[in-house]
């Protein structure tokens, strides 16, 4: 089977190179009736085409109304896309876990130990977890981090599970320093 | 209503409608298909592990309002399955028109899923939106396996460009533009205009840093410069939201459409760097690939597919002949 290539010129201007194994079958004579009802066949495509894009653009759109609603949802796989809009103030709140050595000394327990996925999914757990059943989520940790400890953790005696609402300035500063704690629970780290 | 007023609609109809190679949607599948279905093979371990240990949905998303209650293992096992399966199809063209449906529908189901434990993902939104698209597209005319069979059987395969392979790439390129200006209204009805001045960006920042630094995570590796300097995160902010609110109007011009998705690319890496955040989807470019002629990449996917198959044609060459027979004593 032959190649046959031909040049044709693109709606955008550019000249491309259309490739094909075989030459269309094109009838000597045209048949009206058959171009007729091919032509209906593109004409009702074209349309449906025109439909489809229409109605999943809109769909895409609409979330946009969350914007001005008094509790605004946002949804999958339609979203009104609001990250970096929600207002920051001085301060953030955070919900996290903190591991206490014999000393005294406070150790950063990370999110991987806490829930499943990422970083921002885990958070949004603790935050719930923490304040619907607090003492249960903080064994749950202490297991965990009894079961496969870094190097870093293995002195780690005990949990604290904290909500702090941190100093925005404080961070980049190089110190995070908590305008007010509070400690939901803590759980000794079985060993 | 009067003929003027429906004369710009005809002419957004038309210009909808205007012609384009097949072999453009053709790469578009094979890109965003891909993209989609290596997505789909990270997560399903993921998946299959939550709904092992019976986690229940915390917001229930996209396919999974309708799901009555949390799904099984098995049943999270079966799209996948079907997932994969479709995927595969959908990238290589195989019947096309009803692999592509059906990987549209898994994917929607296993990411809406994935989005139902109180933490969408925005990055996979427009993956599975750009999906959809190419599920009821003719994305398989040209470079698959439907195409090759065709051509074998002797049936017309496309040559000029046409209607049909135009519109779906357009609805591409407008659906992500959609996403960015929707973002940009976002921050504007939240904070107004003055969202571009910097201080919401570098409190941004500064949150996300913050949080990051009490769940054991790294900021990002420019995050403390832009902090620091009001005037840089000044700059971002002006230029991201002209950016978002701009989209819709680069629609009007080819290479408008062209810069505005490189600056747009650029951003998602400027994101990476200053606050660590990975949109996978923008970051390896594939979210903008309808905004450029991707179907000059098909000859280097065929150059290689035509070596391999070189390679191993010689190879079976090899193995058939004979040994040489043995001349003299």
């Amino acid at each position: 089977m032959s190649s046959r290539r031909s040049p044709t010129s693109g709606h955008d201007g550019h000249s491309q190179e259309v490739v094909g194994s075989s030459a269309p079958h094109v009838p000597h004579e045209p048949d009206t009736e058959l171009a007729s009802d091919a032509q209906d066949g593109v004409a009702f495509e074209t349309k449906l085409a025109a439909l489809f894009s229409a109605a999943l653009l809109a769909v895409t759109l609409a979330p946009i109304a969350q914007n001005w609603a008094e509790a605004p949802a946002d949804g999958f796989p339609f979203s009104y896309y609001p990250m970096f809009s929600h207002p920051v103030g001085e301060t953030y709140r955070v919900t996290h876990v903190v591991g206490l050595d014999a000393d005294g000394r406070e150790h950063v327990i990370p999110y991987g130990y806490l829930g499943t996925g990422g970083l921002n999914e885990v958070r949004v757990y603790v935050e719930r977890a923490a304040h619907q059943h607090p003492k249960q989520f903080c064994e749950e940790v202490a297991a965990r981090l009894s079961a496969r400890p870094s190097d870093d953790l293995r002195h780690v005696r005990e949990l604290v599970v904290r909500t702090g609402a941190y100093v925005m300035e404080s961070f980049y500063a190089g110190a995070i320093q908590a305008r007010s704690q509070r400690e939901h629970v803590k759980c000794r780290v079985p060993r | 209503m009067p003929r003027a007023a429906l004369r710009p609609l005809a002419r957004l109809y038309a210009a909808w409608l205007s012609p384009m190679p097949a072999a453009r949607l053709a790469a578009l599948r094979v890109l965003i298909g891909g993209y989609a279905l290596v997505r789909v093979s990270v997560l399903f371990v993921f998946v299959l592990r939550r709904a092992a240990r019976g986690d229940a949905l915390v917001h229930p998303v996209g396919v999974m309002r309708l799901w009555p209650g949390t799904p099984s293992v098995a049943a999270l096992s079966a799209v996948i399955l079907v997932a994969a399966a479709c995927g595969i199809a959908f990238v290589a063209g195989f019947r096309y028109r009803l692999a592509a449906p059906l990987f549209a529908g898994a994917l929607l189901t296993i990411l809406s899923y994935f989005n139902s434990f109180g933490m969408i993902y925005h990055s996979d939104q427009l993956m599975v939106l750009h999906t959809t698209v190419l599920a009821f597209a003719p994305a398989a005319d040209a470079f698959s396996m439907d195409a090759r069979r065709r051509e074998r059987a002797g049936q017309p395969t496309p040559g000029q460009p046409h209607a049909r392979y135009g519109w779906p790439v357009r609805l591409l390129c407008v659906l992500t533009v959609s996403v960015y200006a929707l973002s940009g209204v976002a921050k504007v009805s939240a904070h107004g205009f003055t969202w571009a001045l910097g201080e919401a960006l570098r409190a941004q920042i500064g949150k996300d840093a913050l949080r990051k630094q009490l769940l054991g995570e790294g900021a990002g590796i420019l995050g403390a410069w832009v902090w620091r300097n009001a005037w840089l995160a000044t700059g971002i902010g002006v230029a991201t939201l002209a950016m978002e609110l701009g989209a819709p109007l680069v629609l009007l011009h080819a290479r408008a459409r062209r810069v505005w998705a490189a600056f747009a690319f650029g951003m998602h890496w400027g994101i990476l760097l200053i606050m660590g955040i990975t949109f996978r989807y923008q970051l390896c470019g594939v979210a903008f690939a309808s905004f450029f002629q991707v179907e000059r990449l098909l000859p280097l996917l065929t150059a290689g597919r035509r070596r391999l198959e070189r390679s191993s044609t010689e190879q079976e060459d090899r193995a058939a002949k004979p040994p040489r027979a043995r001349t003299g004593s």
